[in-house]
C-alpha cells in the first residue's frame, strides 16, 4: 500500500500541488518529547520535561514539495496538548485549535511541531543544523538544513562532521543523499525509520527550541542559547505558552508515531 | 592533665562535636525522597509479547541519603566517579492500543547510576552478576554530558536528554542480547536497543559510545513526592 501512496505522492509532487495523499484513514498520535525552557501563563519553567502530543488522522496528511524535490508531510488537523513536568509538578495545557501542526521534511530530515503563527520549526524541531546551535561550518539559518548536511561519519565534509548528533531522521536522509553512507546503518535500523507521518515509528534528532537562530552562549558555559522569545504565544487553556531554550543545553528529542489503536 | 592540656582536649572535643553536627545536619538536609524517571520510544517485550515503538517510562523512587559509590556484584567499588542509588522502588509503564500497561520491579533489580567521568546517567541492573549501568535504559551525550560531567549529584531537580542506550555489555562496543528483567506480577520485561550507527571497519560494533545510538530520551530528577 505504501508503494502506492508514495507513487501517488510523486505524481502529485510533479504537479506541484499540496493535497492529502494517504488514502487510508487511520487515527494517528504524534508524541514528541525533549527537555527545554519556556513560560506558561506567565510562569517560567526551566530544564523541564516537555511532551508535545498531536492526535489526528492519517487521511489529513498533506504533501508539499520541498526545494530539493523531496516530500514534506504535514498533518494540521487534530488536537494538540503540551505536558510540562518540572520538579514533580505536572502541567497539561490543551492547545487551542489551529495553532500547531506536525511536519516532516524528508529532504532535510527535520521533523517538527510547527506553529501557524511563527513557522514550521517552532516550537520544536528535531535534526536541525545551525551555526551556533550545532557548529555548522558556515552561517546558515537554523533549521534550513538538516544535521547530516555538513558531513557524515567519515566525512564528505569530514572536517565538520557532526555525526555524534545524528538521529534517525538524519540517518535516513544521510543514507539517501550519500548512498555510500548506508554502510553505517543496519538495514533493520533504516527499515524501522518511518518514511512519512503515516507509519508508526520513531524520529529522533538534536532538539531546536527557538523562534529564530541560536547564538553563542557565555564562554566556558554553553554552546548556544536562544536569544529571543517568540513574537506570538501559543494559546492554551493554561494561558499563553512560549518556548525559549536557555538552559536545556542541547538535549535532543524523539517523536513517536503511533498509527491506529487509540 | 594540665590546665592547658585540658583546654586543648575540650577544644578538640568541641570541634569534633561541631564537625559531627555539621555532617549530621548536612546529611539530614540531603536526605529527601527523590523520583528518577527515564523515557524513550523503543520496542519492549513483556511476558514474551512484543510491544513495538512504545513510549516507555521507567521510574525509581529513592532517597538522596542512599547515594554512594557504585559497587559491582562482588561488592567492589566500580570507580571513584560512578555513583548510584541501589535502594528504592522501580517501576515501568507504557501505552499500547489505547491502554496503559505498568508494573513493578522487585527491589534490588534496578539501580540509578551516574558516571561523572564519561558523562552518563540512567537505570541499570546487575544482570548475570555483572554491573550493567546502560541496561535497561541510560543516556549519554546531549545535555546529559554536561550535566553528568559537571555538577551532577543526583540531588538537583532537572530534566536532561541525550542518546538513549538499552545496551548490555556496553563497553565492548557491541550490545549483547538484552537481559530479561523480572517484574513482580507481569512476567519478564525486555527492552531493545534500537537504531544504532555501525562501524563498518569493526563489524558488529557501533561507531562510538556517544554516536552509536541514534535514539534519544530524557532523564529527570524530582525531589519530594509526585503530589507536592
Amino acid at each position: 500500500m505504501y508503494k502506492f501512496i508514495f507513487s501517488l505522492s510523486a505524481m502529485i509532487l510533479a504537479l506541484g500541488v499540496t493535497v492529502a495523499v494517504d488514502v487510508e484513514a487511520r487515527p494517528v498520535t504524534y508524541t514528541l518529547r525533549t527537555a527545554t525552557d519556556g513560560k506558561i501563563g506567565g510562569v517560567p519553567f526551566a530544564r523541564a520535561e516537555v511532551t508535545f502530543t498531536f492526535v489526528g488522522d492519517t487521511q489529513n496528511i498533506e504533501t508539499q514539495q520541498s526545494t530539493i524535490g523531496k516530500p514534506i508531510y504535514v498533518n494540521s488537523l487534530g488536537q494538540s496538548t503540551v505536558t510540562i513536568v518540572e520538579g514533580g509538578k505536572i502541567t497539561v495545557a490543551r492547545v487551542d485549535a489551529n495553532q500547531l501542526y506536525v511536519r516532516y521534511d524528508t529532504g532535510t530530515g527535520i521533523v517538527s511541531f510547527g506553529s501557524q503563527k511563527i513557522g514550521p520549526t517552532y516550537p520544536v524541531a528535531l535534526g536541525c543544523e545551525g551555526k551556533f546551535f550545532d557548529f555548522a561550518p558556515t552561517t546558515v539559518p537554523d533549521c534550513s538544513v538538516g544535521d547530516w548536511s555538513f558531513g557524515n561519519y567519515y566525512g564528505t565534509f569530514g572536517v565538520f562532521s557532526d555525526f555524534v548528533d545524528y538521529g534517525t531522521a538524519d540517518a535516513i536522509a544521510d543514507a539517501e543523499n550519500y548512498p555510500a553512507d548506508i554502510i553505517y546503518y543496519s538495514s533493520q535500523t533504516l527499515a524501522m525509520v518511518p518514511p512519512s507521518l503515516a507509519r508508526s515509528g520513531v524520529l529522533t534528532g538534536s532538539a531546536h527550541v527557538c523562534a529564530g537562530s541560536y547564538v553563542a552562549g557565555p564562554v566556558g558555559s554553553r554552546a548556544a542559547v536562544c536569544p529571543i522569545e517568540a513574537s506570538s504565544a501559543i494559546d492554551t487553556d493554561q494561558g499563553p505558552l512560549y518556548f525559549q531554550d536557555i538552559s536545556a543545553d542541547g538535549p535532543g528529542g524523539a517523536m513517536g508515531i503511533q498509527v491506529g489503536g487509540r | 592533665m594540665s590546665t592547658f592540656s585540658r583546654r586543648v582536649a575540650i577544644a578538640i572535643l568541641l570541634r569534633s562535636a561541631a564537625v559531627g553536627w555539621l555532617l549530621f545536619a548536612a546529611n539530614c538536609a540531603l536526605a529527601v525522597p527523590a523520583i528518577y524517571e527515564a523515557t524513550v520510544f523503543t520496542d519492549v517485550h513483556l511476558n514474551g509479547r512484543l510491544y513495538p515503538k512504545v513510549d516507555l517510562r521507567l521510574t525509581f523512587l529513592g532517597d538522596t541519603d542512599d547515594i554512594e559509590l557504585a559497587r559491582d556484584a562482588n561488592g567492589n567499588v566500580v570507580s571513584q566517579n560512578t555513583f548510584w542509588i541501589a535502594k528504592g522502588h522501580a517501576s515501568f509503564s507504557f501505552h499500547s492500543s489505547g491502554r496503559t500497561i505498568s508494573g513493578k520491579f522487585p527491589d534490588g533489580e534496578i539501580f540509578i547510576a551516574l558516571d561523572t567521568e564519561w558523562g552518563g546517567v540512567g537505570f541499570g541492573t546487575h544482570g548475570t552478576n555483572v554491573f550493567e549501568p546502560t541496561y535497561p535504559l541510560a543516556f549519554d551525550s546531549g545535555s546529559i554530558y554536561r550535566f553528568a560531567v559537571g555538577s551532577a549529584d543526583l540531588t538537583t531537580p532537572v530534566t536532561v536528554g541525550g542518546h538513549a542506550w538499552s545496551c548490555v555489555n556496553f563497553l565492548s562496543g557491541a550490545c549483547s542480547p538484552p537481559i530479561p528483567l523480572k517484574t513482580t506480577e507481569m512476567g519478564d520485561l525486555v527492552v531493545e536497543q534500537l537504531f544504532t550507527q555501525l562501524d563498518p571497519s569493526h563489524p558488529g560494533k557501533f561507531t562510538g559510545s556517544y554516536s552509536g545510538s541514534l535514539n534519544r530520551g530524557t532523564f529527570s530528577i524530582s525531589l519530594g513526592t509526585r503530589d507536592n
